[in-house]
């Protein structure tokens, strides 16, 4: 008897295992059947749960949700957003699969130009050269979003370009009487100024990919926006740029002389930007790197009585101009291969002209009080942004992601900044194939 | 009627019992290892869905690779030092605990017990907390002891510390667990071989090496097989403490397949990583098993 249990035993786990393995089988088979054996009434309740003639589209982002604009959309054009937000460490994977299953949202986002090529090339964003809003849009917008070598349109950008920042803590500069630098070399000196004054001039959250990968862009910017850095990270992709060549090492030099002198705080490795950013108001620096778009992010000082200070990067040249961040940022693309493209396409058409003009109507949450006054005098870089090319985040470097951050942790704790860029080279090379 | 013989019904039933299982294997590890190896052969990169083929080029690429090379030393140096500090760890605090004169054995095995019994993921995060250099307990004391180069304590940060701290940190969790075999295995030991060799005049130690040590063997197999499998493929830990980083300096094989195949697309190469990995787990564990059997004792 017990044998025989186990028999039983053993073959419903066989049956239910080859049940699991042809899941996708019954999905097809029913759709004819129920029309012949059920009443033609019932499939005519469903839709009764949901208004008749509601537009639904599925958009999926790594960024907060935004009520107030599915509000307003809903309101205007009747389409309701459902927004999923997906985990933005491992986004790239979780979209790539949901999108070669067939199972992708009806918009989806991509986070760099990078990832806009790569999705361009395997098919995945709609082609919407064609489509009339587009001439709505500032072509700069559109060049991000273009395939590479050709002319065609595959998304829109949200936010071209964004302005490296400086934070500075205002008691420090003002009790010590340090002005705050305007240009690298100033920069450079004031970092100095702090030191010999036994303050850390500089702290920067090394921890966390997405800022460790900025690390050495942030002072290429320099070298980029004044020296033709353009067209050597454009040339990355076609294996005619190297990461030795001398526009890259000088790059590479200033991040290492800003850890090398001693600038940055030792506590930076391994630690997040919020960390950074708490260490920061605590007083643990006197300086801190970010990134305009911080500014949506609402951090506050941990210190209420903390007043912090914000000018443009100074990563420019005296009597230059500051430097835009030379990348691509969040690109709103048409999934390819959705079934509900009529309604995607309604909405990109109303988000193209309504989400700059409401972004800037609703304005942003600010970081503290006070800020609105501190970026007054800059303004017009932001005007500026949509002026500025579209320069493509470095290519391919995706294929080497994990490679260059490896090669900053390196110079971030104590290495030279020459060391390692021929085995770049040669993993860049062995990538692209 | 057709009737069986009892052979082959027998047969039948063996093969019925041992369906279920085979059809996981068969689905869950033989058809991906067999794809895994053919995309090993191409050039698969990216969200591409494109796959040239390229022969054994990915295989050359491997051993070329400095941060291959970097990464299975760095899986040796874990796989030696746990496998090593672990089974002494373990083996003494079940002989200590296997003593009947200690008092509240059964709630100090329980304590030593209980880090194997939560997720990985857990404890990863909890160990990277405690030890960050903002918000950790340490980080705090140092803080409050006014210790101004904070930035030396940055164990995880530091390329000549964070693989160390990852060590001690697997021996932590997994010691309780070894522990448990190993205090079977005493257990297991008759009690008359001590007295015996009591009577020959054997002290403690002697009796430790001569009597416990060659009749725990098979303890000691166990654990070093587990060990040595786990500490080979080791990855949990790592991604989640340190990403491999800095600078490589934690990365081991697994992580490096992972990082190389998920991190950056490369997909052909990283499934090359991957056999490589396998082979090297599968000679390892077959070597290892034969080694140890053979110094195993009949009882």
């Amino acid at each position: 008897m017990k044998k025989l249990l186990a028999l039983l035993l053993a073959l419903l786990m066989t049956l239910s295992l080859v049940a699991c393995g042809s899941g996708d089988a019954p999905a097809e088979e029913p759709a004819e059947e129920p029309a012949a054996e059920e009443p033609a009434e019932e499939p005519a309740e469903e839709p009764a749960e949901e208004p008749a003639g509601e537009k639904v589209v599925t958009v999926s982002c790594w960024l907060e949700p935004f009520p107030e604009w599915e509000a307003y959309v809903l309101e205007e054009t009747g389409i309701k957003i459902e927004y999923e937000q997906v985990e933005s460490k491992n986004y790239f994977d979780i979209m790539t699969t949901r999108l070669q299953g067939e199972t992708g949202s009806d918009l989806f986002y991509a986070y760099n130009a990078d990832a806009t090529q790569m999705y361009i090339s395997a098919g995945y964003a709609m082609d919407l050269s064609d489509c009339s809003f587009l001439s709505n849009v500032n072509e700069n917008y559109l060049n991000a979003a273009k395939e590479e070598g050709a002319g065609k349109v595959y998304g829109i950008n949200e936010n071209i370009s964004y302005v490296n920042v400086l934070f500075y803590n205002k008691e420090i500069f003002e009790e010590n009487n340090i002005a705050v630098p305007q240009n690298m070399d100033e920069f450079l000196a004031v970092c100095q100024q702090l030191k010999d004054l036994g303050i850390t001039p500089l702290i920067h959250g090394n921890g966390e990919a997405n800022h460790l990968k900025r690390a050495p862009f942030e002072p290429i910017c320099i070298v980029t926006a004044q020296e033709g850095g353009a067209e050597w990270v454009k040339g990355l992709a076609a294996g005619e740029s190297k990461f030795t060549d001398d526009i890259f090492v000088k790059a590479a030099g200033y991040l290492e002389q800003i850890v090398q002198s001693g600038y940055l705080s030792d506590l930076s490795n391994g630690i997040t930007h919020v960390e950074a950013w708490e260490l920061f108001t605590q007083g643990e620096a006197a300086m801190m790197t970010g990134a305009s778009f911080y500014a949506d992010q609402n951090y506050g000082p941990v210190t209420p009585e903390f007043e912090v200070g914000v000018v443009p990067a100074p990563y420019n040249y005296e009597g230059e101009p500051h430097v835009l961040a030379a990348t691509s940022g969040a690109t709103i693309m048409v999934n390819a291969k959705s079934a509900n493209v009529e309604v995607a396409m309604e909405y990109m058409d109303f988000y193209v002209t309504h989400w700059q003009e409401y972004a800037a109507i609703s304005g942003r949450p600010m970081a503290y009080a006070g800020e609105a006054e501190d970026w007054a005098p800059y303004s017009w870089i932001f005007d500026e942004c949509g002026k500025y090319p579209a320069l493509p985040y470095v290519r391919e470097t995706s294929l080497i992601q994990k490679d260059l951050e490896a090669w900053t942790q390196g110079v971030l704790t104590g290495g030279s900044a020459t060391d390692g860029l021929e085995d770049l080279d040669s993993r860049l090379a062995a990538a692209i194939g | 009627m057709y009737a069986l013989t009892r052979r082959t019904r027998s047969r039948i039933e063996s093969v019925l019992y041992a369906l279920p299982i085979l059809l996981i294997f068969v689905f869950a590890v033989a058809i991906p290892l067999v794809q895994c190896f053919l995309y090993s052969l191409t050039d698969w990169k990216s969200i591409n869905l494109e796959k040239n083929f390229v022969g054994l080029l990915n295989y050359v690429r491997v051993f070329q690779d400095s941060v291959f090379l970097k990464a299975a030393k760095n899986t040796l140096i874990v796989t030696f030092f746990v496998s090593f500090l672990q089974n002494a760890f373990s083996l003494f605090l079940a002989t200590i605990l296997n003593q009947k004169f200690f008092r509240g054995r059964e709630i100090a095995r329980s304590i030593i017990f209980i880090p194997t019994l939560i997720a990985t993921m857990v404890l990863g995060s909890m160990w990277r907390l405690l030890l960050s250099p903002v918000r950790g307990p340490f980080a705090m004391l140092l803080k409050a002891l006014e210790v101004t180069n904070r930035g030396d304590f940055n164990v995880l940060a530091k390329e000549s510390t964070a693989l160390y701290a990852i060590i001690f940190i697997m021996v932590w969790q997994y010691v309780g667990y070894n522990m448990l075999i190993y205090t079977a295995g005493l257990n297991s030991v008759p009690e008359e071989l001590y007295e015996s060799a009591k009577i020959d005049g054997a002290g403690p130690i002697a009796m430790f090496f001569r009597v416990t040590l060659p009749l725990i063997m098979p303890s000691i197999t166990t654990n070093m097989f587990l060990n040595v499998i786990g500490c080979l493929k080791c990855f949990e830990y790592v991604y989640i403490v340190t990403s491999g980083g800095p600078n490589h300096a934690t990365e081991t094989l697994a992580t490096y397949m992972y990082n190389t195949a998920f991190g950056q697309g490369q997909y052909g190469y990283g499934s090359a990583i991957s056999c490589v990995l396998f082979v090297v787990v599968a000679i390892v564990g077959i070597v290892q098993t034969k080694v140890l059997r053979s110094r195993e004792v009949e009882m």
